[in-house]
């Protein structure tokens, strides 16, 4: 069956926009470049789909760039839009309207194909790990995944909406409650 | 004093605070046992992180100058939620208003004559029965103030007739085959490689500019109330273009 899709095309988009110095779009680009793969990482994580992942990401940057100046806090402000709007998509199920109505995967054909041991592996791993990390709490979980992209504790706190000084405890916690749960799991390796 | 978790976590990830920065250190190079906690959080902490890394799947590239772009800024991701239930709602239609004999049809050409009436001028999805061949396919798009519809590739066979009409939406049916549709701002692609179909595109006159390419080439521009083409409208007004190279 063809696909058909309806789309009205907008009229005067232009007329919206605002001005934007040369030296913000220097600085997004920069912040982009350096940060837009760990955000999609981490919304990946804690999605399992990486389009609609990438989707989130690329919305929490538009966000950011039509702000038209950097907030004093540019990682934590992307990361509490990126995972507001996880929230919001995964609470209307939109987000997997969404998926039922684009193109999915199209780089997955291009992308070298993992080793064959590496991939066997991974295949086994994922549903594991998968399982683990949707039973942590949300904060938890949340934490995990910005300090493996190497955020720092102040970005944590802010985003989180935690104390700088409890974010050490709370990591560590979190870590032990993924290798506690991970490892209670039959097969666990 | 041995170094508690939060002494141990943020000399694990050198967040320590100036003010017991010094004593931290020390106590670690003097404490066997802090050392050890250390050394395993340093390990736990990698075993986590690694295993995480088997949910990753390979990034799609984006350019980040797409992403600034007015289109993309004020129209590609304006309110997701809406936009997908939009998405979903509208391509269901789409597929309903194409389906052969759909009450769709004329239901949306009465409200359409209607709204018209009282607001001339206004862009409005209001098509009227238009003569397609029984087994179409179809897409409809509002045209805004360019709009390109591309096929793909060339065709084994198969033409695309354009004729203009007094509706407010660019209509695209498929005749007598297969091929898919994608609409994005101002772009219509039909993904037409290996079909042997043929397509009836019909054009609002009020429609700024639409232009209609086979790849690269230029097969047909309606720019105003100007019509470039390399042939002439037949007795029933259809512009008739091979899809053949």
């Amino acid at each position: 069956m063809p696909r058909a899709r309806l789309q009205f095309a907008p009229h005067n988009g232009a007329s919206a926009l605002t001005h934007r110095s040369s030296a913000f779009e220097g600085q997004f680009v920069a912040l982009f470049q350096e940060h837009y793969p760990r955000v999609a990482r981490i919304l990946d994580r804690l999605t399992g789909e990486p389009d609609a992942a990438a989707d989130l990401a690329q919305e929490a940057f538009v966000r950011l760039y039509k702000r038209g100046e950097l907030p004093d806090a540019p990682i934590a402000w992307l990361v509490t839009v990126a995972f507001n709007l996880f929230r919001n998509s995964k609470n209307t199920g939109a987000r997997r309207l969404r998926l039922m109505t684009v193109e999915r995967g199209t780089y997955s054909h291009s992308d070298p194909a993992p080793a064959a041991d590496a991939q066997l592996e991974t295949t086994e791993l994922q549903p594991r790990v998968r399982r683990v990390l949707d039973a942590l709490p949300e904060r938890e979980r949340q934490l995990l995944l910005l300090r493996a992209e190497g955020y720092s504790y102040r970005d944590l706190a802010i985003a989180l909406d935690l104390q700088e000084t409890s974010v050490g405890v709370l990591l560590a916690r979190a870590k032990r409650a993924f290798k506690e749960r991970y490892e209670g799991q039959p097969d666990a390796s | 004093m041995h170094l508690d978790e939060g002494q141990l976590q943020r000399a694990l990830h050198r967040e320590l605070r100036a003010s017991e920065a010094l004593e931290v250190s020390q106590h670690l190079r003097e404490c066997d046992s802090c050392r050890r906690q250390l050394a395993e959080a340093r390990s736990d902490e990698t075993k986590v992180f690694d295993l995480l890394k088997v949910l990753d799947h390979a990034p799609r590239p984006v350019d980040v100058h797409a992403l600034m772009a007015p289109s993309a800024v004020a129209y590609r991701v304006p309110q997701m939620r809406w936009a997908a239930a939009l998405f979903l709602a509208v391509g269901l239609a789409g597929v309903a208003f194409a389906m052969p004999g759909s009450p769709l049809r004329q239901w949306l050409s009465d409200v359409g004559a209607r709204v018209s009436r009282q607001a001339p001028g206004r862009p409005l999805l209001a098509p009227k029965a238009a003569p397609v061949a029984a087994d179409t396919m179809g897409v409809a798009v509002v045209p805004g103030g360019l709009l390109l519809v591309e096929f793909v590739s060339p065709q084994a066979e198969g033409s695309v007739r354009v004729r203009l009409t007094d509706d407010a939406v660019v209509e695209l049916h498929t005749l007598r085959g297969v091929a898919s549709f994608e609409s994005s701002e101002g772009r219509l692609l039909v993904q037409n490689p290996g079909a042997l179909a043929s397509y009836d595109l019909l054009v609002p006159r009020s429609a700024r500019r639409v232009e209609v390419r086979l790849g690269a080439e230029r097969l047909f521009l309606k720019d105003g109330a100007r019509i470039v083409t390399g042939t002439s409208a037949d007795g029933a007004d259809w512009y008739v273009i091979s899809l053949r190279r």
